[in-house]
């Protein structure tokens, strides 16, 4: 592969990586070669008036209310696949974990652990990513750090990002507001990221159109907030899938939470992949949909604002809490009712 | 036996009332015009219609959403049996006995019924009337009936009058209803004859209540073993005695659990007695496991680990026969989870109560998706190809299952990059690829299809010629099937006949248990040789199997009082935990 313009500035003197326009140990040691990683690569895409101060920590203006912070590290492989790559997981993930927190995102760090070897090109293309994912969602990289480790250390690139966010006044959001009665609401299509994951790194080749549905929820969160006091709890979908979610959700509130399988979305393509697969879609990973629990009073209402936006077109209402103990219960299409629980390990056959 | 007529009417499916005085004028003259309709009876309710009538069979079939699994019949009379099938006087006796058991029966050349009564098969199961309400009926209406459980797939029997409306309203046209209470759902046992000997598949109603003794001291503690998922029977040990329970049927709903604990209970109220010991199999996958932990709870019972599937069978087929000490198990089945998390169903072991050794099984092959694959037989005969012929078994696979192309394409991939593919080692999943290479049956549409479908080709009755098996390898403890697949592929390819495939191929399997028995007897000296597993439900394999390993001197044991299949389990489970205590 040929270097790339800025893997070439990067370069102060020649040798076969350089030439090829791979990461080395010594951009990770905080000399010459970081320096010029930092203000090469990571800056240009990165620019804002606190990171460019280039100070130990950047330095916030004042808030005034609370905040909420969280952090994620992403370590996806492939880096790359349909509808996203890791930088841009790595944005998302942390924008919707604030933004299904009531929060409005603001403030990123981000940190990359580099395996020695990867190519500056890919590292390019992935903060390019980012840099696109943060204007898509409105907020900023204020501070970062950079290591490389040797081969075979980590997988390519692992990144961790943290967020910080500030809570509109009167905002109150969580398992104490939940009540008998309260509908469950999906934000969208499941499964989607999953799948896609999968295939691309097994080289699966899917028929119908299987993307990550990878992307920043805020903006249409901050369009449900103001207006739905009923709305009561959020949680994105991401890791262990909505089935995990809902089950939480469940424990945490000591109630049953009924769902109505005919009801859960779920695309035909997503479906007939998951089923060759022998994989649950309602336990594949989303990152771009949330579940929401909302009064039974503004569910339409929920749904209304969900419909006329892009990723909120297929929200579906698809159950209901009830008082209980824990369980989740999925009334099937054919009749049946079966018990969700939290996913143990890979699902072992027990047809005989 | 229920004799006396409880007060009946028939209503529609939302509940209002038909006829009442002339229920059964109406009754029949709805069922001769081929309406379908649920029957309330003593254990829970039948869907019934006109057997003659291809049309209500059909239509029966789309509403329940059966397309082929076979349905139960009931006659009039002997007379309209002998004209369906061949009868035995044996299979007579079991067929007019008081708990009257759907019989299974090989059928007559020609016979008058549609093939959708059971699609594919030699055979009907036909039971006789064993109310005076069925008699009624089938002296009134239609003298053939179809007499199937009245109840969705996977989910119990229904039993109450409300409850019938609601789940079979879109399944019956009308409803016979009456006010008795059926306070526990229990349903037709079934059953075949081989040779002179009912063997069941399904242990329930008539029998259910009959303890049997164990060779357990009497002494020991009261222990519950819930049994496995599918099939699910519980059993409780009670000084030196088992209580089994009717058959329960699947735990994947919530709705199968639900019966199955409260089952339990009210067995435990009935006998005035609370478990000390509670077990179940060793799958973590398993709702039984689940619900044993919770029972353990509920009676402050020590719960017991769990025991491996193919050990309960084997326990469980020892202890019906009264017997202790060792011995050498051969255990054929589909599925059961082995304790290094693969799945296991050909076993040739030794041991008894105590604990158990692995002797010989089947190589294993990956099953692509899973429980997917199980019922995608095609894709399991797939995975044997590749697995043990390489790149000429991807070749044969592309022609053998033109058409699936892209699925194929798929699971070739998820076998070569290793995706969710559990191994397993089982003779229902080779009866299964088989089954499929010959174009029997592609994809299940019921549990156990595609393995019941080629065992239907051979006759009942023990081979008397010698065998001819296809090749096969011993590899150490593994026994390797490449040859047969081979050679099977390329009978395939010259055209040799269906029947001679499906033959060779059943002495093949025989010949495998029957040489790693032999190794076994010669290694370890034992000479008891237990059958069981759901497999043995194969008549022909069963009886040759046990007239050859007689011939050649074993002693062999085999189930009479409980099915081979998972039915078994939960004996096996109370008895081992039981010693392991």
């Amino acid at each position: 592969m040929p270097p790339t313009i800025i893997g070439s500035l990067i370069y102060p003197q020649g040798s076969d990586d350089m030439e090829n326009g791979l990461i080395l140990l010594g951009h990770g040691d905080g000399g010459s070669l970081t320096h010029g990683l930092i203000e090469d690569l990571f800056c240009p895409y990165f620019s804002n008036e606190m990171l460019d101060l280039f100070m130990d920590a950047a330095i916030l203006p004042s808030i005034e209310g609370r905040m909420a912070i969280t952090t994620d590290s992403f370590v996806v492989d492939p880096l790359f696949f349909p509808g996203g790559d890791i930088g841009r997981l790595a944005i998302c993930g942390t924008v919707n974990d604030l933004a299904v927190s009531g929060a409005h995102p603001q403030y990123l760090t981000a940190s990359f652990i580099i395996e020695e070897g990867l190519e500056i090109s890919t590292l390019e293309r992935v903060v390019a990513s980012m840099s696109k994912t943060c204007s898509e969602a409105g907020v900023q990289v204020v501070a970062g750090d950079t290591k490389v480790v040797s081969r075979g250390q980590a997988d390519k690139l692992f990144i961790n990002t943290s967020g910080f966010g500030w809570l509109p006044k009167g905002v109150d959001l969580g398992y104490h507001r939940i009540m008998p009665g309260d509908l469950v609401v999906v934000s969208g299509h499941l499964g989607e990221h999953g799948i896609a994951i999968i295939a691309e790194r097994h080289g699966l080749d899917l028929k119908g159109r299987l993307a990550s549905d990878s992307a920043p929820l805020n903006g249409l969160i901050s369009k449900l907030i103001p207006e739905l006091s009923g709305l009561k709890l959020m949680r994105d979908l991401t890791r262990g899938g909505f089935g995990t979610a809902v089950k939480e959700i469940a424990l945490s509130t000591r109630t049953d939470i009924w769902l109505e399988e005919g009801y859960i979305p779920i695309s035909p393509e997503v479906k007939a992949a998951a089923e060759i697969l022998g994989l649950d879609p309602l336990y594949l990973a989303n990152e771009g949909k949330f579940l929401a629990i909302v009064a039974p009073d503004q569910s339409e209402e929920l749904l209304e604002i969900l419909h006329g936006e892009p990723l909120g077109s297929s929200a579906r209402i698809l159950g209901q809490v009830r008082k209980g103990e824990g369980n989740v219960y999925l009334r099937t299409t054919l009749g049946g009712t079966r018990a969700l629980h939290l996913l143990s390990g890979r699902p072992l056959p027990r047809i005989c | 036996m229920e004799d006396r007529l409880p007060r009946i009417r028939l209503v529609d499916k939302y509940g209002d009332i038909i006829a009442q005085d002339d229920w059964l004028s109406r009754a029949s003259r709805a069922l001769n015009q081929g309406h379908i309709l649920a029957v309330k009876g003593i254990g829970g309710f039948h869907l019934t219609c006109d057997a003659r009538n291809r049309e209500a069979v059909s239509e029966l079939r789309r509403r329940k959403r059966r397309p082929a699994k076979p349905f139960a019949i009931m006659c009039r009379d002997i007379v309209t049996v002998k004209s369906l099938c061949h009868i035995a006087p044996e299979e007579m006796e079991y067929l007019v006995s008081p708990p009257a058991p759907i019989v299974l029966l090989r059928t007559r050349e020609g016979h008058a019924l549609p093939k959708e009564i059971a699609p594919g098969m030699g055979t009907l199961g036909i039971m006789m009337p064993y109310t005076q309400l069925h008699r009624l009926l089938l002296e009134n209406g239609p003298p053939i009936q179809v007499m199937t459980s009245g109840n969705v797939n996977g989910m119990p029997l229904v039993k109450d009058n409300q409850e019938a409306l609601d789940v079979l309203g879109h399944v019956a046209d009308y409803f016979l209803l009456h006010d008795d209470h059926i306070g526990f759902r229990c349903d037709d046992s079934l059953l075949s004859v081989v040779n002179g000997k009912g063997l069941f598949i399904r242990r329930s109603r008539g029998y259910h209540h009959h303890a049997i003794e164990v060779p357990v001291d009497p002494g020991s503690p009261v222990t519950l073993g819930v049994g496995g998922d599918m099939k699910n029977t519980f059993s409780l040990i009670v000084e030196g005695r088992a209580h089994l329970s009717q058959h329960i049927g699947s735990l994947e709903y919530v709705e199968g659990q639900r019966v199955m604990e409260e089952g339990i209970l009210h067995l435990c109220d009935t006998l005035g007695v609370r478990p000390m010991i509670v077990t179940s199999d060793l799958h973590p996958g398993y709702n039984s496991y689940r619900i044993a932990d919770g029972l353990a709870e509920r009676f402050g019972a020590l719960r017991h680990r769990g025991v491996q599937h193919h050990h309960a069978h084997m326990a469980s087929c020892m202890a019906e026969n009264g017997v202790d000490g060792d011995a050498i198990g051969i255990i054929l089945d589909g599925t059961g989870y082995g304790p290094d998390g693969r799945m296991r169903g050909f076993e040739i072991m030794t041991g008894g109560y105590h604990g158990f050794t692995r002797g010989y099984h089947l190589a294993y092959v990956p099953l692509p998706g899973g429980d997917g694959a199980i019922r995608r037989p095609w894709v399991t005969a797939v995975a044997y190809l590749i697995t043990f012929l390489g790149q000429e078994g991807r070749k044969i696979a592309f022609r053998l299952f033109p058409g699936r192309g892209y699925e194929l394409e798929l699971v070739d991939r998820i076998l070569s990059q290793g995706i969710n593919a559990p191994l397993a080692s089982s003779c229902g999943r080779i009866f299964d690829a088989v089954s499929a290479l010959l174009g029997l049956c592609l994809e299940n549409t019921y549990e156990g299809q595609a393995a019941v479908t080629l065992g239907d080709l051979m006759p009942w009755s023990a081979s008397r010629e010698a065998l001819d098996p296809y090749p096969f390898d011993f590899n150490g403890p593994i026994i390797d099937p490449t040859g047969m697949l081979v050679a099977i592929c390329d009978d395939i390819d010259r055209g040799t006949g269906l029947s001679i495939i499906t033959k060779r191929f059943h002495h093949t399997i025989i010949r495998m248990v029957v040489d790693a028995a032999e190794r076994v007897r010669e290694s370890k000296g034992l000479s008891n040789a237990v059958l069981s597993g759901g497999t043995w439900q194969n008549p022909y394999l069963y009886l040759t199997t046990g007239h050859i390993l007689k011939e050649r001197g074993f002693k062999v044991l085999t189930h009479g009082l409980l099915p081979p299949g998972d039915g078994s389990l939960a004996l096996g489970q109370a008895v081992v935990a039981l010693k392991d205590i």
